[in-house]
């Protein structure tokens, strides 16, 4: 049996969760010369760090950040400090585009090196994308007859461009009346549950995992959801919500709201270049805003 | 002219299986996969032994080994134990004939939970979330439907799904289990007139609660209503006779589909369905009782999931001890609620 090493943590999304953005900003922060950094670089040895820079430089530069040039299934890693009390730890990121959370729920399974990870995490970090339409499936019964046909319009609309964009692939079918259920169409929350099963299904450790669900983009968010990050959870994610407040015994949850960008590229970019860097990201916890990136990490390992 | 080679290694510091001894944990590397039992490429020139330091390339070729993880999918009979053996859980099936609706009820214990907190209660879990996904993807805008619909069950075999919930102000307390069954509703059509069709139902001695669907669209309809009441006569009538359905069996029948006849002054279900069905039934079985639910309801006086919170509260809280004990007495019980032993 693996035993639980206390200082490694797992990076988990689906994909375009916000996961490439928060770990440029972590790393330009690790890497600062802020005084008052409560996470250090412990080393740079065994490490190959071309892809954490360029994700970087591009976030310093406010440009969106890549996520796809890394080798299928290239483990990205960070070994640092606790700057108060020294600990140890190991940021585990699996997998930057997220596709292999995506797999996990197809295939139904996954390889023994990622179950040994698996099986040593002492905490997870669970990022959630607010804007992405398929967090939650739409119910023909949730909508009337109007809303019905113009989702639908909306959604053949989309289809059709999507289609065109990938003329080469062409693989996918028009919706049909009898189309068939298949992964694509699952929403994110069922994923995310599922996720959180496996890891409780493999995990046979006695010690609840902790779990920092991190609610990306939360500057677009607040205009329109001005109270707690749990809040925007419980609501719009309801089944993922329900999951980790009925399995406190598995999973000890956080909720944090995080604008790693700490802004609007288009409409902030000039604004958002003048400040120093590490003023930029913003996490909500509560009801309260601090300049502080590391706050879901540090949370994490108390 | 060098050759390169491929050659089983062990990479793991002790094992004996090389040099002829067993391996240190115990695998048969013959038949099973062993992490560390490995192929590395190794040249194989003229002059020169494989087995000396010229490893040409050395990069291993470690095949990843591949875990398992549970398939999300219905389970049979003989999975169920994945969660019988791990919790107390309670065991209802469901049955009706085509078109009762028995899948659409069976979506919506799932799709209920996919919107907010459902009843009292709070979803705590599922191994069969793909199984519930499938029967509710009808019903949902990418589907393509403009109107929800229910794909029907086609299996002549009993599969189940799984539900775990908590109650919202009993957080700290284990959750619940539930294990719902599905069948088709041919398999149930046909058994009314079967013997042998009905002897292999005998899965139904194993549960804990039997909900028997009545299609409501039927009743509402004057053509159809009569043989839809004489035909859930005639299944139950024969469930009795062939011992499926017994006195320790607690059947709840549900007329479905309610939205259909809440409007329909001439249609009295009591005098129509109630009392016939307990005059003939009620002292054959263990408890008999009937309920109206609307899984889905396109009448505006009905809301959606009408009548399913008191599905769900009447299964559990349910207090089987009184019985367990009744049981306890009896020498030879052929019904084990929790270990689903199939009778012979």
């Amino acid at each position: 049996m693996t035993s639980i090493d206390h200082s490694r943590i797992l990076f988990a999304g689906m994909h375009d969760s916000g996961k490439t953005t928060f770990i440029a900003a972590l790393w330009d922060y690790i890497n600062s010369d802020r005084l008052d950094k409560k996470l250090v670089l412990k080393s740079l040895a065994n490490s190959e760090n071309q892809y954490l820079e360029k994700i970087r430089a591009e976030w310093l530069q406010c440009e969106h950040v890549s996520r796809t040039n890394l080798n299928e299934g290239e483990t990205v890693s960070m070994n640092i400090d606790r700057a108060d009390n020294g600990q140890n730890l190991i940021l585990e990121i699996p997998d930057i585009s997220g596709e292999l959370f995506n797999t996990h729920f197809q295939v139904r399974e996954w390889d023994d090196e990622y179950n040994d990870i698996v099986k040593s995490i002492h905490g997870l970090l669970l990022f959630i994308n607010p804007q992405d339409k398929k967090n939650r499936t739409i119910y023909l019964a949730d909508l009337n007859e109007v809303e019905r046909e113009l989702k639908a319009e909306v959604m053949a609309k989309e289809d059709a461009e999507e289609e065109e964009c990938n003329k080469e692939e062409m693989t996918k079918e028009p919706i049909l009346e009898f189309a068939q259920w298949s992964e694509e169409y699952t929403s994110n929350q069922v994923k995310l549950v599922e996720i959180l099963q496996f890891l409780k299904d493999q995990r046979s450790v006695s010690l609840p995992l902790q779990v920092s669900v991190i609610i990306s983009r939360w500057d677009v968010i607040e205009k329109s959801m001005s109270g707690k990050p749990e809040e925007w959870l419980k609501e719009k994610m309801p089944l993922l919500y329900q999951y980790l407040i009925c399995n406190q015994d598995s999973f000890l949850s956080k909720v944090f709201g995080v604008s790693a960008q700490g802004g609007n590229y288009k409409k902030d970019k000039n604004n958002l270049l003048s400040l120093d860097s590490h003023e930029r990201p913003k996490v909500k916890m509560g009801l309260e805003f601090i300049n502080d990136i590391t706050e879901p990490i540090i949370w994490l390992t108390q | 002219m060098e050759q390169t080679i491929k050659k089983k290694i062990c990479d793991q510091p002790g094992c004996k299986i090389l040099e002829g001894g067993s391996c240190l944990e115990g695998i048969d590397v013959v038949t099973a996969e062993c992490p560390h039992f490995i192929h590395r490429e190794l040249s194989n020139s003229t002059t020169e032994a494989p087995n000396s330091t010229s490893i040409t390339k050395p990069f291993v070729l470690k095949k990843k080994t591949a875990v398992q993880l549970f398939t999300g999918r219905e389970l049979s009979f003989n999975q169920i134990s994945l969660i019988a053996d791990c919790y107390d859980n309670r065991l209802i099936a469901i049955i009706g004939e085509s078109g009762s609706g028995k899948t659409t009820l069976l979506a919506e214990f799932f799709t209920s939970f996919q919107r907010g907190a459902f009843c009292t209660y709070l979803f705590a879990g599922s191994y069969t979330q793909i199984g519930f996904e499938e029967r509710a993807f009808h019903a949902t805008l990418a589907s393509g439907n403009l109107k929800p619909k229910t794909e029907r069950t086609k299996s002549k075999e009993f599969s189940f799904l799984h539900l775990s919930i908590k109650r919202d102000d009993q957080l700290s307390a284990p959750a619940s289990h539930l294990l719902f069954s599905d069948i088709s509703g041919e398999t149930i059509r046909d058994a009314k007139t079967s013997t042998i069709l009905m002897r292999s139902l005998k899965t139904l001695k194993s549960a804990d609660f039997i909900l028997f669907l009545i299609d409501g669209e039927k009743l509402a309809n004057l053509s159809t209503r009569s043989l839809a009441i004489e035909d859930a006569k005639m299944f139950i009538q024969k469930a009795i006779d062939e011992n499926i359905f017994d006195n320790k069996t607690i059947l709840k029948v549900a007329i479905s589909k309610w939205d259909f006849l809440s409007d329909d002054s001439s249609f009295d279900w009591q005098t129509k369905i109630e009392h016939p069905f307990r005059q003939r039934f009620e002292k054959a079985l263990g408890l008999l009782e009937f309920t109206r639910i609307a899984a889905r309801s396109e009448n505006p006086k009905i809301p959606a999931a009408y009548g399913i919170c008191d599905l769900l509260n009447g299964w559990l809280s349910y207090d089987f001890s009184e019985e367990l004990l009744l049981k306890e007495e009896v020498q030879k019980s052929s019904r084990v609620f929790h270990n689903y032993t199939i009778p012979a």
